[in-house]
């Protein structure tokens, strides 16, 4: 009897040893198993006409990003090549298909979320879910909040639980896992596919103030820092905006700022006489003071430092000295 | 928020040339980012960084093991030394061994397997437009018996193509695509699942003759609905034509993402084999299929009726899979039951299959597999098979 029961617990302890192995594995896969989310694509997209793939990888690099951004625990694990779906009508860019993997009470869930340019989302639809309560989360109310929400409207969800306590009590861990996996798509997007989202924007932000026939020539793929201005500022490209005849109409830059209370990126267009014309926010300015601030440069030449006496205006000095037109 | 930023915009003059303020310096990373809605004015920094270290959602009530989920399809080799070449690239080697025991012969087979995977989107402006995929694998086969007919003998090399093609997808938005090289069966439940280089498999090879051929298809996804129907050479792994084989083959499906998924297949074709008359067999085909997935099962099944020259053949496989934990875990049981009509007799056999797939990590898969003959072809004696495999993915 004490004979079987030591091998019981030999057993016992065997078991525990490879369910503690095999918690948090997901079986490789050989890539004829890889599908494009084809039919996601379209219905997030009805005018799509086509999409394009963009493979990133996702590495250490990231870790320290998301750690800081994300605003619940994340064991960064998720290294390795992931694939974006740009949705695309005749060629020009809707929006972003990005698919991502949870773990839920009935296995893996996997989240096919529609984002735009700006990384607001679109919608969602589960490419797989296996737990009762898939179709009442992936429409009603809670689908009308995630759709429009930006990333601080999530997060906000997340913690105060305003939408989540508004579902019933069975619902509210598909819902949780749903709104963590919104926010790591929009993080991890913007982070890993910046140098792609900058491409799709560009041309964008090019056609809103120069008109719809212009085309655009990247001068510089290397990011510089503007120095000794007294906030980050960095330069991610700058593009020179030509009319059909092959005429230069201006130039587009991006940049980033980082000042207290406002970091975003910038979008400064030129026109061939180096003058200011526009300037835009990606995501929109925080508010009118700011709006104001950045705004009243358009139309003036700040070519040197003397001339400063805001950071704005310095932003829009290292701006205008530092590139200009050839 | 405000109060701030008026103050670095409007109010405060900097110096150009100055050391950067303070302030700026230790600014929280936070709110370095370039998504401002991640802005957390109002907190400070360190009690931001704190609750996005460690901090967890209210009720969540999951540990923060929970939330991690790994790359299903790793490229084990770094690859952007290779340039613009890396982009949209998936490259891995893929090593195994299998150990293979039959209770009849009472003899260990071993098979190897040394291959690469590799998958490569090429996109234009106007989209993506084709998709490469070559799977290639040397082989070797050590007293395995039976065994694919172009290997010659029980002890052999060959290389193996299992799946070698092009796919392209720029006709229309990858609803229709032509896929071209060395494709699978696009039949029954094949089209479910990953079945190359495992144990579990849903016995294509056997039913049709054939598991993946050289040739063309036409492919894609239609709203809810996906096809692919092919025309191949009949020789499978290598390219034969003596004796004119060819096959038709095709499948048209409900969405593999819905919780219920059902497709119906066809088969028609005169397949190489090396040492029969006519260098031909037939194999004539119609299939049904369908699966369930719910929570951690699967139910999968098909049917299949046709004729084996002129052997009237029926055939059907239901398998109950499980994933008890995790994903790295799976555990399934195959009930398949494949009867022939031999002249006026019908001849049947049914046999079990009972198997798991363990990945301890990201690069290991073991797994095994007891096939258990209950009733056998023309009274043959009931044995039983044991597989063992180990798989190695970098």
């Amino acid at each position: 009897m004490g004979h079987n029961s030591l091998h019981i617990r030999r057993y016992l302890l065997l078991i525990c040893i490879l369910l503690g192995a095999v918690t948090e594995a997901v079986s490789a896969q050989a890539f004829c198993a890889l599908r494009d989310p084809v039919s996601r694509v379209y219905e997030l997209f009805p005018e799509a006409t086509s999409y394009r793939t963009v493979i990133g990888t996702v590495g250490p690099q990231h870790r320290q990003f998301l750690a800081k951004n994300l605003p619940f625990p994340h064991h960064f694990n998720e290294f390795g090549r992931h694939s974006l779906y740009v949705a695309l009508q005749d060629g020009r860019p809707l929006g972003l298909v990005h698919v991502r993997s949870e773990k839920g009470r009935w296995g893996l869930v996997e989240i096919c979320w529609a984002l735009d340019l700006d990384l607001n989302v679109i919608g969602f639809e589960f490419q797989r879910c296996r737990g009762p309560h898939c179709d009442a989360i992936s429409e009603g109310i809670f689908l009308k909040h995630v759709s429009g929400s930006k990333f601080d409207s999530l997060k906000e969800g997340l913690r105060s639980e305003t939408i989540v306590e508004l579902l019933p009590e069975s619902q509210r861990a598909l819902a949780e896992t749903v709104l963590r996996s919104g926010l790591k798509t929009i993080a991890l997007t913007s982070a890993v596919w910046r140098e792609e989202l900058i491409e799709l924007r560009a041309p964008i932000q090019a056609r809103s103030t120069f008109g719809d026939e212009v085309t655009l020539e990247q001068q510089s793929q290397d990011v510089t820092t503007a120095g000794n201005i007294g906030f980050i500022m960095n330069i991610w490209g700058d593009w020179i905006i030509k009319n059909q005849k092959g005429e230069v109409r201006g130039q587009l830059i991006l940049t980033s700022v980082e000042l207290p209370g406002f970091s975003d990126d910038l979008w400064w267009a030129v026109d061939s006489d180096g003058v200011l014309i526009k300037i835009s926010s990606q995501h929109g300015w925080p508010d009118e003071m700011t709006r104001l601030a950045f705004e009243e440069l358009i139309g003036r030449d700040i070519r040197h430092f003397k001339d400063c006496a805001t950071a704005a205006e310095l932003a829009a000095e290292a701006v205008l000295v530092k590139q200009e037109l050839p | 928020m405000i109060a701030p930023l008026q103050a670095a915009l409007l109010l405060c003059p900097l110096c150009a040339g100055a050391p950067p303020d303070v302030s700026f310096r230790l600014q929280p990373a936070i709110n370095a980012s370039l998504l401002p809605s991640l802005q957390e004015s109002g907190e400070s920094a360190e009690a931001v960084l704190q609750e996005s270290l460690a901090g967890a959602p209210p009720g969540s009530g999951l540990p923060e093991e929970a939330y991690t989920i790994y790359d299903p399809f790793p490229s084990g080799l770094p690859l952007e030394w290779l340039g613009p070449i890396a982009d949209n690239l998936r490259f891995t080697i893929d090593l195994s061994g299998r150990f293979e025991w039959n209770s009849r012969r009472r003899e260990w087979g071993i098979t190897q397997f040394y291959g690469f995977d590799l998958y490569k989107v090429f996109s234009g402006k106007e989209g993506d437009w084709g998709i490469l995929l070559l799977q290639g694998f040397a082989t070797r086969i050590n007293n395995v018996q039976p065994h694919p007919w172009f290997f010659n003998g029980s002890t052999d090399w060959e290389f193996v193509y299992r799946i070698f093609n092009f796919n392209y997808t720029g006709l229309a938005g990858g609803r229709f695509n032509v896929k071209v090289g060395h494709f699978e069966m696009p039949f029954g439940l094949e089209m479910l699942l990953d079945t190359n280089g495992t144990l579990r498999n849903v016995d294509t090879a056997r039913n049709l003759g054939i598991k993946a051929d050289w040739g063309v298809t036409l492919n894609g996804v239609i709203g809810h609905l996906e096809y692919e129907v092919g025309l191949g050479r009949g020789s499978g792994n290598e390219w034969r034509a003596a004796g004119s084989p060819y096959e038709f083959v095709g499948r048209i499906g409900t969405a593999r993402e819905e919780p219920w998924v059902f497709g119906l297949s066809g088969f028609y074709g005169d397949l190489y084999r090396p040492n029969v008359p006519g260098n031909t067999i037939q194999r004539r085909r119609i299939g049904l299929d369908a699966s369930w997935f719910g929570g951690p099962v699967d139910v999968m099944s098909q049917m299949s009726f046709g004729l084996d020259n002129d052997d009237t053949v029926i055939n059907s496989l239901v398998e109950l899979g499980w994933k008890p934990f995790s994903e790295g875990l799976m555990v399934y049981l195959q009930l398949r039951q494949d009867s022939r009509q031999f002249e006026q007799d019908w001849s049947t056999q049914v046999q079990t299959r009972l198997g798991f797939e363990w990945a301890p990590d990201r690069h290991w898969v073991l797994s095994a597999e007891w096939v258990q003959n209950l009733v056998n072809f023309e009274d043959q004696p009931a044995d039983a098979t044991i597989r063992l495999q180990a798989r190695y993915r970098f």
